[in-house]
């Protein structure tokens, strides 16, 4: 160790040793040629060749504790494996096998054991039923296991993480060094906590001698990270589904979106107060008469050199089983293109089957933006009939309303719709998302 | 943290609220288009007032 001169030790330039330099030793039982990584904190090492479980001496030597006869498994990450992750190097020193079984389904994983002499253990999980990864360290203490609205919770360091789900864990296949006993067919109890996408897995190992309980902090991983990390050809094998510790993306930047929601909302309400103050929907022209006679009115629209938008309200009474139409005319005083629109009602009603039945409506509003302003003719010539016949009823009377500068509920309603549409639509994928992942927790909606 | 999503987000609902606070009151875009084109003198009321037609033939409007 070299002192810097401030009581700090410098870390020596290599953290590992050179690979020709690794302790080299033979399987005692099967011969198999093993590298040592992790010394003098192993407590068993697993022959990944024969799978016989084997406990190093003072001397190094190896000496059998279980002699086994079975074949190795070729897991994602291979033994000794080496890899810059989490900002730091580590060497697979130990992979083990395990598998939970819900519901008559087994959902196996493997635990690849990494080793940094500086930083000592991480565990990288790869589930093997949906091909999440999940990066896991020891945690610097217990957390706390309460409840909140009656769902069990545990909290560390200021995070709540919610329980996902327990399961018995089987160990299945073992090979590398260990810091802990451990045995093919192994049983533990493993406690999931998730905040995606982090996560506390809280693990109960029972024995004769009591209970042991390992607390992990766990992350999600991409695949691909991994992949690059351990420099493995190819791709990552892809996802399935939505894995406990999955980030969620509709969730990321959710408090971006409601505040930006707020803000907009406020923006909304004050243009919308601003619009409709600047309208005063003037009645320039309000008029009924008989069915008999085309009408000529001169209105006025305001000062010429403006643009304003206008309604024009068509309503016929008393109107049964017949129909009435307005062919409106706004022909302006100082050019040459007149504006015409057509308004029809109508009013349909019975005995169907032994019941009333009615639709239509004596009343209809249209409006017309992009009006120029001034004066105009406004000229209403209307038809109306009963049933199919052009015949009209009699004592059958329209009145027409003429507005100018009318407020148009539209205008209000889209920018309202739209400020409110992204957020609902984030927030119901992100619903959607969580839903995936909770289908496979103890809370599932069928558990 | 801001991503893509909050600027188009931001993008669509500032360019909604320009509609309301600029073309509203013009009111072109969300309205129904009315039929633009010459009219001519028809004829007259009873009341004496001329009646106008739409010039150059063809079907405007009508029941």
């Amino acid at each position: 160790m070299n002192d810097v001169g401030h009581g700090v030790a410098a870390p020596p330039s290599r953290l590992f040793r050179e690979e020709a330099q690794l302790e080299s030793v033979s399987c005692p039982s099967c011969g198999g040629p093993m590298t040592r990584s992790a010394f003098g904190t192993v407590e068993k090492i697993v022959c990944p060749y024969c799978g016989s479980e084997l406990a190093p001496s003072e001397s190094g030597a190896l000496s059998i504790l279980l002699e086994v006869r079975r074949q190795q498994k070729y897991s994602a990450l291979p033994l000794h494996a080496r890899g810059e992750l989490a900002g730091a190097t580590w060497e697979v020193v130990g992979i083990v096998w395990r598998e939970v079984v819900a519901d008559g389904v087994t959902y196996p994983w493997q635990e690849f054991l990494l080793f940094n002499p500086y930083l000592g253990y991480h565990y990288l999980l790869f589930f093997v039923y949906d091909r999440h990864w999940a990066l896991g360290s020891p945690l610097d203490g217990a957390p706390e296991i309460g409840t909140f609205f009656s769902r069990k919770v545990a909290r560390f360091g200021g995070k709540r993480y919610r329980h996902f789900q327990s399961a018995a864990a089987k160990v299945t296949y073992v090979e590398g060094e260990f810091p802990w006993q451990i045995r093919t067919g192994d049983m533990s109890i493993a406690h999931d906590y998730v905040a995606p996408p982090l996560g506390l897995s809280v693990e109960e190992t029972r024995d004769e001698d009591g209970a042991d309980i390992a607390y992990t902090r766990m992350e999600h991983v991409e695949g691909e990270t991994v992949w690059k990390a351990f420099g493995l050809p190819g791709r990552a094998p892809g996802r399935v589904g939505v894995g406990p510790l999955l980030p969620n993306r509709w969730k990321q930047g959710a408090a971006v979106t409601w505040i930006s929601l707020a803000v907009l909302l406020v923006l909304w309400v004050g243009v919308s107060i601003a619009y409709t103050e600047s309208r005063d929907g003037t009645t320039v022209y309000n008029g009924t008469d008989a069915f008999t006679e085309t009408i000529t009115q001169e209105v006025d629209l305001g000062e010429p050199g403006g643009v304003t938008s206008v309604s024009i309200e068509f309503s016929a009474s008393p109107l049964s089983n017949a129909w009435a139409y307005a062919d409106v005319l706004l022909i302006p005083h100082d050019r040459d293109l007149a504006i015409g629109v057509g308004i029809e009602v109508n009013q349909w009603h019975g005995v169907e089957g032994g019941e009333a039945w009615s639709e239509g409506s004596s009343r209809d509003t249209v409006s017309i933006g992009g009006i120029p302003t001034g004066k105009y003719t406004l000229q209403v010539t209307p038809q109306a009939g009963q049933g199919t016949t052009p015949t009209v009823p009699v004592g059958l009377s329209y009145t027409i309303t003429v507005r100018k500068d009318v407020v148009l509920a539209r205008y209000i309603v889209v920018p309202l719709l739209v400020i409110l549409l992204v957020p609902l639509v984030l927030w119901v994928l992100g619903v959607i998302v969580e839903g995936q992942r909770w289908k496979n927790s103890d809370y599932a909606p069928s558990s | 943290m801001i991503r893509k999503r909050h600027i188009v987000y931001w993008t669509l609902s500032l360019g909604s609220l320009a509609l309301l606070g600029i073309e509203a009151p013009r009111g072109a875009l969300l309205t129904t288009t009315p039929e633009r084109g010459a009219v001519e003198k028809g004829g007259a009321t009873v009341r004496g007032t001329p009646v106008f037609i739409w010039a150059g033939g063809g079907f405007h409007g009508g029941k």
